[in-house]
């Protein structure tokens, strides 16, 4: 899977490209504009992700560009505009997703593996990880072929668990993943902790294992290291 | 007032003033002229009365007008004067002439009389008219002062108007009616320049505010991805990462504030425009289902009635936000096991959860920044949801009535 990360920004591009490296996708980067457009002439990539704002021109010509090269690659825009208006734009122009700066790493993560398996590019589209097997299409999950019956939120948040296994989520980047950046949970974390124990339970109720560890009493990880 | 009125007014009460003084003036001017004419007259009778004395003094008799009286002594005596007598048994005013004349040595008074112009009637036809000038007056001044509006003023009020339909949000410039009056000109130059200023000013404010939010967004990405990839290393001792996720907590505290004030920026420059239809049932509805995961974890219990469906016109994903804003509100500063009451009424839609006592400093509710306790919010959120309402022109209040916190928006 090859991906290219255009943003301006060295070291957000550099966190970017470290992170999804650990995910075992090629990665490649471009800083500006030329360098981008000369990349994507040249080259192909699965998915594009795309800066908008950037020196020497806009990230939306970008995609203009790929959508007319009739390329497949999906395209994940990031912007510290979050504006409805862009939001608009970036998605009719053809991009698959949209993420507004600031976001966390593992969100970028979760996004760019659901376009992967929105277009299928890796044939099958259910997700496993050891006894676990989710399967997206009808949002169901199994344990040992003992089918989970997991809330909305519970499946969510294993769903995001495991796009980010071995990785670190922090309580913030778990609570804007399930509510959104909009409401203000105000720290207010019982609910995650209480998600994340009606989940292991489940888990554990059909013979799996407990992959949930608590790190530093800031986040949890999702691993069988 | 009304200039127009307003000039008619003083017109009116000048030009009375100025017509009651002619009156008084008139009046005398013409009692005096009046009154040499009726002198005059009676000098004249009386000289041809003195001409036919000699032949037949009884005939010349003609009371009141005219009287001939044999007297004895004689007298040279002639004199005027104003009198009252009975004609018919009513009083009537005279003028008089009384003189004497001796033909053939009889000595005769003669006293020849006009029935005089009575003030009253005088008084009273100079008031009809004043009056009926001061109509006329009044009348002209109307029609006068109504083309002069027209003619003259017109750019004045032409400019009213264009100042009242001057916004900052449609950042059209603008443009002074055309006119050739020195004083009106000097003032669309003023206005001119004026609004210029206020235009460019409110700009480059807005455009300060919103570059400011937007470009603090990059470095807060920087730090916020930063400190992860730390944690994600998993090799910091206990106390580095107590610290470390102080610093990273804070950062998403400022992230989040500074979304928020993006977000208000957005609504006050009236960035949303707001002519979608929405079914305020299906958001709740909708809302109902994305929170109930919390209502549930908090052990809350919850009940929407919903007495009737409402359709309103405005921003969708605003209104969301407004919604969304009250109703976790309405979660989180509620008790463990409370109560959570979502009402539907009319136009009225409320938020009730119930709390010991009202909230302090309820002026300052929906102030940006605003904190009722140490729960470590962004205090933007209420804030947001006023702009939302004034956006829009609902109406959003707060009040504590029967233990309950209650938000009341009407649409």
């Amino acid at each position: 899977m090859k991906i290219l990360i255009i943003e301006d920004e060295p070291a957000l591009l550099e966190e970017i490209h470290s992170y999804l490296s650990k995910e075992n996708y090629i990665c490649e980067v471009a800083e500006n504009y030329d360098d981008a457009r000369e990349k994507l002439q040249l080259y192909h990539y699965d998915i594009a992700i795309i800066d908008i704002t950037l020196p020497g021109g806009s990230g939306l010509s970008l995609i203009d560009l790929l959508k007319k090269s009739n390329t497949d690659s999906g395209i994940l825009i990031i912007s510290a505009k979050n504006s409805l208006d862009d939001k608009l734009t970036g998605l009719e122009t053809g991009a698959d997703d949209y993420l507004t700066k600031p976001f966390h790493l593992a969100e970028l993560n979760a996004r760019i593996k659901a376009i992967i398996r929105r277009r299928k590019f890796s044939g099958a589209t259910e997700i496993v990880f050891n006894e676990i097997r989710i399967e997206p299409d009808d949002k169901s999950v199994l344990v040992n072929e003992n089918k989970l019956r997991l809330t909305r939120k519970e499946y969510e948040l294993l769903h995001f668990f495991i796009a980010n296994k071995n990785h670190l989520l922090t309580r913030e980047s778990i609570a804007e993943h399930l509510w959104g950046d909009n409401i203000d949970l105000a720290d207010n974390f019982d609910f995650i902790y209480t998600h994340i124990n009606n989940l292991r339970k489940k888990i554990l109720a059909a013979g799996g294992t407990d992959y949930l560890k608590t790190i530093y009493g800031l986040g949890y990880k999702f691993t069988d290291e | 007032m009304k200039l127009i009125r307003k000039l008619n007014r003083q017109y009116v009460s000048y030009s009375f003033a100025v017509l009651l003084t002619a009156g008084i003036f008139i009046f005398f001017i013409l009692k005096s002229i009046v009154r040499e004419e009726t002198d005059e007259k009676l000098d004249s009778i009386f000289n041809q009365i003195e001409s036919l004395i000699g032949e037949e003094p009884q005939t010349l008799n003609l009371y009141p007008i005219i009287l001939v009286q044999q007297v004895s002594e004689r007298s040279n005596n002639r004199y005027f004067s104003d009198t009252t007598l009975y004609v018919k048994n009513e009083l009537e005013e005279f003028r008089q002439l009384v003189g004497y004349s001796t033909v053939q040595n009889i000595n005769y008074k003669i006293i020849v009389r006009e029935s005089g112009i009575e003030s009253r009637d005088l008084f009273g036809t100079l008031v009809v008219i004043i009056l009926v000038g001061f109509l006329f007056i009044i009348l002209s001044l109307y029609g006068i002062n109504k083309s002069i509006a027209r003619k003259i003023w017109s750019p004045f009020f032409e400019n009213l108007e264009k100042l009242k339909r001057f916004s900052l949000q449609s950042r059209s410039p603008f443009i002074p009616a055309e006119t050739n009056t020195d004083e009106f000109n000097e003032m669309n130059e003023v206005l001119k320049s004026l609004t210029n200023k206020v235009l460019s000013d409110y700009d480059n404010l807005k455009k300060f505010s919103e570059n400011a939010s937007h470009e603090l967004q990059t470095p807060l990405a920087i730090i916020r991805s930063k400190i992860e990839a730390i944690l994600d290393e998993n090799s910091l001792s206990l106390a580095q990462a107590e610290k470390m996720q102080t610093i990273y907590q804070t950062v998403n505290r400022l992230s989040k504030i500074n979304n928020g004030l993006i977000m208000l920026t957005k609504i006050e420059n009236r960035q949303f425009s707001g002519s979608e239809e929405i079914d305020l049932n299906d958001m709740i509805e909708s809302q109902i289902e994305s929170f109930s995961d919390l209502i549930e974890l908090k052990g809350l219990e919850f009940e929407y009635r919903c007495q009737n469906n409402l359709k309103i016109t405005g921003d969708k994903s605003l209104t969301d936000v407004l919604i969304s804003n009250l109703f976790s509100n309405a979660i989180l500063h509620n008790y463990e096991k409370g109560q959570l009451i979502i009402e539907l009424d009319g136009h009225t839609l409320k938020f009730l959860n119930p709390a010991v006592s009202e909230i302090p400093d309820r002026n300052r509710l929906f102030n940006r920044f605003y904190k009722s306790g140490t729960t470590g919010s962004t205090g933007l959120g209420l804030a947001i949801a006023k702009q939302i309402c004034l956006c829009f022109r609902w109406d959003i209040s707060y009040y504590f009535k029967d233990h309950y916190h209650t938000f009341k928006i009407i649409f």
